[in-house]
């Protein structure tokens, strides 16, 4: 296990070179088919949660439910461009904030969840997500 | 442009919803508000206590995946005055039978049995696809109406492999019989179980919290994974160490193993231990602790009796395994032994004072993340 300043290199599709911590990049990653904008806007979404659940921002869940809304208001191909890369670089969190937004978007539905109520829905539903245990 | 979709009715929206494979479709819950309730849609039934095994049976043989006008993984079953099942069919063949807990202050006491993979269960009967389907079996608050028909229905889940019990008041003896297929078994929370029975071969994980029954384990099955939490305490009286050499046979190969609130007196004949808030302990596959990596004690009132502790375990352990030591679950110290020639003994309260001439100290711990991986228990159930 490194410590946190630990930094990996990131090569891009267009040939630009990312250097990153080893805590934000989890994963060995082939970014040949993620472009160096995008890469750029997943590497913000990844600090920013990896920090906030380090304790290192001071952030609530409700800020960070709201950073993420912000997040992903962009247009329809950077939209796209986000999952794939999400799918691509298997980022869970990110795949669901993305493919859940593309779905809102393409229907007009507006997402009136705030952060508890989804917490709450999460829990109703363990059945569906919990993979492991009782 | 409207949202013409969340204006749909919820069966029509479930049903296009439904033709997205689960992992997908469940997904939409957390579009909006609108689509929070659509998987709460139940097929909903009337009978007796006796139909309960049937409809199960039939809920289950019932259900199609791929079939959206067939997809309902969730059923509820209104039996006798005030008995309910609720029943979900989750993924990776997993179901959960849950009935309603009524009467938790004054419970009729019963007993319990369940046979399980016995195949000569089937010969009355042609086997029907729920006897292959199930693999995990979660029963929930299970009391002395409903036991007889769940013993009914799960002896012919052929292939169960896990079985958790949780809840069950009034549950005062239960045993378990499965020769072949059984491999985890958990038992959570049953506040009234005196004794229990376990009769399995294959039987790998074991899991128990709640007062610590009669215990016997018939045939010998050696757990990798064992997690004993009686933090309450025995469930009667006349409890004796050698109530727990069977159990101990069990638990000695284990890879993982937590013990919680396990209180002993002195007993000059077999074992001696001290007092034990929470002892947690990472083992690789040993007789007698040879192997111990780590020991987490979580708990302790005073540093004595963690002292205490440690110094008993130097008894049966062959290489010193780091130990950590935890008042509050989060701040770790890493506990380490100084020689010490002079006189000065650490405090001890009791009458049993330290053989070694030993003094320790706690120095606090950073990384503490780094320091053991997680295993299994640890994930808050």
């Amino acid at each position: 296990m490194g410590s946190t300043s630990t930094k990996i290199k990131l090569r891009t599709s267009d040939q630009k070179v990312f250097e990153v911590e080893k805590a934000v990049a989890v994963h060995v990653i082939h970014v040949h088919s993620v472009s160096g904008d995008i890469l750029s806007k997943i590497l913000d979404y990844c600090k920013k949660h990896v920090n906030s659940a380090a304790g290192k921002e001071d952030i609530s869940p409700e800020e960070l439910y709201e950073w993420d809304a912000n997040f992903v208001k962009v247009d329809q191909n950077t939209l796209f461009d986000l999952i794939l890369a999400a799918n691509c670089l298997k980022i869970e969190s990110l795949l669901d904030l993305t493919c859940q937004t593309e779905i809102r978007t393409t229907f007009n539905i507006k997402n009136d969840y705030t952060i508890e109520a989804e917490e709450a829905v999460r829990r109703e539903n363990k059945w569906a997500f919990d993979m492991l245990g009782v | 442009m409207e949202d013409f979709i969340s204006s749909l009715p919820d069966g029509l929206l479930f049903h296009i919803i439904s033709l997205l494979p689960f992992e997908s479709a469940i997904q939409t819950i957390f579009l909006s508000t609108r689509w929070r309730f659509l998987w709460n849609l139940p097929l909903v039934q009337h009978g007796t206590k006796e139909d309960v095994p049937s409809a199960v049976s039939g809920f289950i043989a019932n259900f199609d995946e791929h079939n959206p006008t067939r997809n309902t993984r969730r059923f509820r079953f209104h039996f006798g005055e005030y008995g309910l099942l609720s029943a979900i069919l989750a993924p990776n063949n997993k179901l959960h039978l849950h009935f309603s807990a009524e009467n938790m202050q004054n419970p009729t006491h019963f007993s319990w049995q369940i046979e399980l993979n016995n195949p000569q269960n089937l010969s009355d009967h042609q086997p029907t696809p729920c006897t292959f389907f199930v693999k995990t079996l979660n029963l929930t608050s299970v009391n002395h109406l409903s036991s007889e028909a769940v013993s009914c229905m799960v002896s012919k889940f052929v292939l169960l492999e896990n079985l958790n019990i949780i809840g069950c008041h009034g549950l005062e003896s239960m045993s378990i019989d499965s020769d072949t297929k059984l491999l985890s078994l958990t038992i959570f929370d049953c506040p009234h179980l005196k004794s229990l029975h376990i009769r399995s071969y294959k039987l790998r994980t074991f899991l128990y919290r709640g007062k610590f029954p009669w215990f016997l384990p018939e045939f010998h099955f050696n757990l990798g994974n064992a997690m004993l939490d009686s933090r309450q305490g025995p469930a009667f009286n006349t409890f004796k160490i050698c109530d727990f050499d069977r159990v101990l046979l069990t638990i000695k190969n284990s890879e993982i193993l937590t013990l919680c609130k396990w209180t002993f007196e002195i007993d000059h004949n077999s074992y001696v231990m001290p007092n034990a808030t929470k002892c947690s302990k990472q083992v690789r596959r040993c007789t007698k602790l040879q192997h111990l990596k780590v020991v987490k004690l979580e708990g302790f009132d005073n540093q004595d009796n963690e002292i205490l502790l440690i110094e008993r375990l130097r008894d049966i352990i062959a290489i010193e395994p780091l130990i950590l030591s935890t008042s509050d679950g989060i701040c770790l110290r890493n506990f380490i032994r100084v020689p010490s020639h002079d006189s000065h003994h650490p405090k001890v309260s009791h009458s049993l004072v330290s053989q070694e001439m030993y003094s320790y100290k706690f120095v606090q711990v950073k990384h503490n993340n780094q320091l053991c991986p997680k295993h299994g228990h640890m994930i808050s159930s």
